[in-house]
């Protein structure tokens, strides 16, 4: 395989996802921070949200966070005719919106994993 | 009963939280139920503290201190620099009308100004009575006020009745005695020994003065024999009291002895409870840790329906492509034979040699397979990326977490927080009540009673000697006075009769004092066993056993006597004392009101309930000191129509201390 992302090996992610994704780990619900990332990434995806804009930076190799190539997979079979680094993008901003709806949730305790991503979640941040 | 006091006003100055001057109007002539409310802190301990001060000028704590004046002037009095405090007490006994006033006064804030500066004056019917602490002992003896005013957290004191002889058991019994009146009939026995003394002095004198060497030393022997009884009396009298004293004080070391193994025993609970949460703890980290697993897979659970969906997608599109691929491979392999049978004139499957005509045709179709060869060139080599994709996410599938599996393990993490949530505030007051706990101290207090124990071993020795050594002197005056009864002398013969006669009516008294003692045991246990039979809620319990020292046991229809060891419940107890109490009030020689302060606190609701139905029959005059929790919204109904008044303390702030609020008036 060619890859779904092209030549990459970086996954970026905001400085505000970072913060989020190490103090879940902190708090002990998560052991490790790619966890966190990944849970987010098929939340925005299962949901259709993303937070498209905003400053990012280097967080981790892509295939740390996709060792199976499970997102790489569907977000080839998502977006076929993308560009692998406009694909790549269109999935850091769907974990971008969906890390920051755990922390949300978990900070106003609303959290409840088995019916997480069931519904259609909405929000008015994307674009 | 003859005499019965009622209160019809109290009214308080600078006393306790009252700043400033306050009241409290019973309405008529006091009678009925009254109910005075506050929470913890408005001052219903100190209002029936400031009636017993104005009584008895002086009041003690819960654990039987003096408070001192200092103590007892309202803070912010003290802080405008007034010294000065008290009760005034308007009363009605038998119809005539007293008013008690006892005030305080100081120029500094120190306990002996206070004191120095205490004025007590009684007005009966417009006269000034000139003795007044003797005249307010005359209505309400201070020594039975515990009967009359009673704080509902003290009625433990009663079990005393039950334990041994101690010292403090000794004088609940003989207040108890107070009230029945027995002290009458000791006094006059008393009485009755001193005129025989008297008159026994009177003969030796008349002895003496008969002459005779004889007559003489039998008068000093009769005189140094019964001065030696005396002084071996007052000696034994005295290692009692010692003995009564050490026996107090093991009471009280044993009482601490017994309170500190009840914190071993909280130790322990300590040790149980924390290893119950350790287990509790270790098994939540245990989900905590199968949690985590779980959530580093769910998000493939997440992604599932549009895996599902998209490695639909990727399959159509590999398949269209490998339609395309294999076409193209078709018409190339074609173009190929007829290329090679148009340069050979020859068909290359069938080997017919190729006319002109047939070989145009030839050229013709290998144009419009060309064609369609064009057509597809865009069809890469095999690519099987999209079905290497689809793969991946089909194998997804599987490893997939369980969404139920999730659920069933929140709920077991929420199972054991909730179990967590429940034993720590155990831990937190068993931790708050080991605060400060010497682990040595019931080995230095066993020691302390195990020497005290000898010590009371050595006094029964000597008080045995003693009274083995006052018999003997007995009967050598017995002997004395045998030979004395000799003497012909008309005035001797006179004095000896005297004192037979008075020995005869002081044992008549013995005997009546203790056959009214046990008439009055008998009442108080019938009428107590009347009392619990209302206000009890075990049926099994069918009445109360009276003791030598008025302490009341519990029995059952079986007939199994309950005392205090078997009674574990602090309910029971208190109801088991309300019927004493009640016994008392009835059999007593006078009627005073009765103050209770929390009376029902250690009662749950239905006993509660029991103990207000009774209330109202306790005395002419109840006065109820309740917080909102012990008396609730609709307890009322539970006193029969008898409540005639109803006040409420109410703290106001730092600054104006408490205030008394009358919320509700009846008669009057």
């Amino acid at each position: 395989m060619t890859g779904a992302f092209g030549d990459a090996i970086t996954v970026p992610a905001s400085q505000r996802a970072k913060k989020q994704m190490k103090q879940l780990v902190t708090k002990g619900i998560f052991s490790e921070q790619r966890d966190v990332w990944r849970m987010g990434a098929s939340l925005g995806i299962a949901t259709g949200n993303y937070v498209a804009s905003g400053k990012r930076e280097t967080f981790q190799n892509v295939n740390s966070l996709d060792p199976d190539e499970i997102f790489a997979a569907v977000m080839m079979g998502l977006y076929p005719q993308a560009a692998p680094e406009d694909r790549l993008k269109k999935l850091v901003d769907h974990a971008e919106w969906g890390i920051d709806e755990i922390f949300r949730r978990i900070e106003i305790g609303t959290i409840d994993w088995p019916t997480l991503g069931l519904l259609p979640t909405k929000s008015g941040k994307s674009g | 009963m003859a005499d019965v006091v009622k209160i019809e006003k109290i009214k308080i100055l600078n006393f306790g939280p009252f700043y400033g001057e306050h009241e409290i109007e019973f309405p008529g002539d006091g009678s009925g139920v009254h109910i005075i409310r506050g929470t913890t802190g408005q001052g219903k301990t100190s209002l029936q503290r400031a009636v017993l001060w104005c009584l008895y000028g002086r009041v003690v704590d819960r654990k039987g201190d003096e408070i001192p004046p200092t103590s007892l002037l309202n803070h912010n009095a003290r802080q405008d620099d007034i010294y000065k405090f008290g009760v005034v007490l308007f009363i009605n006994h038998d119809g005539d009308s007293w008013t008690i006033s006892r005030r305080m006064k100081a120029s500094s804030h120190s306990d002996k100004k206070y004191h120095s500066g205490m004025e007590i004056n009684v007005v009966r019917d417009g006269t000034v009575l000139p003795d007044p602490d003797h005249a307010i002992q005359r209505i309400i003896p201070e020594d039975v006020s515990r009967f009359y005013f009673f704080d509902g957290e003290m009625l433990r004191d009663y079990e005393e009745l039950l334990e041994g002889d101690s010292h403090a058991m000794m004088i609940l019994r003989d207040s108890i005695e107070r009230v029945l009146g027995v002290p009458l009939f000791k006094t006059a026995r008393d009485d009755l020994y001193a005129i025989q003394k008297k008159v026994e002095s009177e003969r030796n004198r008349l002895i003496r003065q008969l002459g005779g060497k004889d007559l003489d030393e039998l008068a000093n022997n009769l005189q140094t024999i019964s001065d030696e009884i005396d002084a071996r009396k007052i000696k034994i009298r005295k290692m009692q009291e010692q003995h009564e004293k050490l026996d107090s004080q093991m009471s009280d070391l044993k009482r601490s002895l017994t309170d500190i193994k009840a914190v071993q025993e909280l130790a322990q609970k300590r040790l149980e409870l924390e290893k119950e949460i350790q287990v509790q703890e270790t098994r939540r980290e245990n989900m905590e840790t199968e949690l985590k697993e779980l959530l580093s897979r769910f998000h493939k659970t997440i992604l599932l329906p549009v895996a599902e969906n998209v490695v639909q997608q990727l399959e159509i599109k590999h398949n269209t492509l490998m339609e395309k691929y294999n076409r193209k491979q078709e018409l190339v392999g074609k173009a190929k034979a007829l290329r090679q049978g148009i340069d050979g004139s020859k068909c290359t499957s069938c080997g017919t040699i190729l006319d002109p005509s047939k070989l145009r045709r030839f050229e013709s179709e290998l144009a419009s397979t060309q064609t369609l060869i064009d057509d597809l060139t865009e069809i890469p080599e095999p690519n099987l990326e999209f079905e290497g994709y689809a793969t991946v996410l089909k194998r997804m599938k599987p490893q997939v977490a369980d969404r139920e599996k999730l659920e069933a393990l929140q709920k077991r993490i929420g199972a054991v927080d909730y179990e967590i949530a429940r034993l720590r505030p155990g831990l937190t007051e068993v931790e708050e009540k080991l605060k400060g706990v010497d682990a040595e101290e019931p080995r230095k207090l066993e020691t302390k009673i195990q020497e005290m124990n000898r010590e009371l071993g050595r006094l029964e020795g000597l008080v045995r000697a003693e009274n083995d050594q006052l018999a003997l002197d007995l009967e050598a005056k017995g002997e004395f006075e045998r030979v004395l009864a000799s003497i012909s002398q008309d005035e001797v013969k006179l004095l000896g009769k005297r004192i037979d006669a008075v020995r005869s009516i002081a044992k008549v008294f013995d005997d009546a004092i203790e056959a009214y003692r046990t008439e009055r045991r008998s009442d108080i246990e019938k009428i107590a066993t009347g009392i619990f039979k209302k206000i009890r809620s075990k049926t099994d319990f069918a009445s109360l056993k009276i003791n030598e020292q008025f302490g009341l046991s519990i029995v059952t229809q079986a007939g199994t006597v309950f005392d205090r060891a078997e009674w574990r419940s602090s309910g029971e107890e208190q109801i088991v004392a309300l019927s004493l109490i009640g016994a008392l009030n009835k059999c007593a020689q006078a009627s005073a009101p009765v103050f209770m302060d929390t009376p029902l606190g250690r009662l749950d609701v239905q006993h509660g309930e029991r103990v207000l139905r009774y209330l109202p029959s306790l005395s002419e005059q109840v006065v109820l000191l309740v917080t909102d929790r012990e008396f609730r919204k609709g307890d009322e109904a539970f006193l029969d129509g008898k409540i005639k008044s109803d006040f409420t303390l109410s703290y106001q702030s730092e600054k104006d201390g408490s205030r008394i609020v009358q919320t509700s008036s009846v008669g009057g």
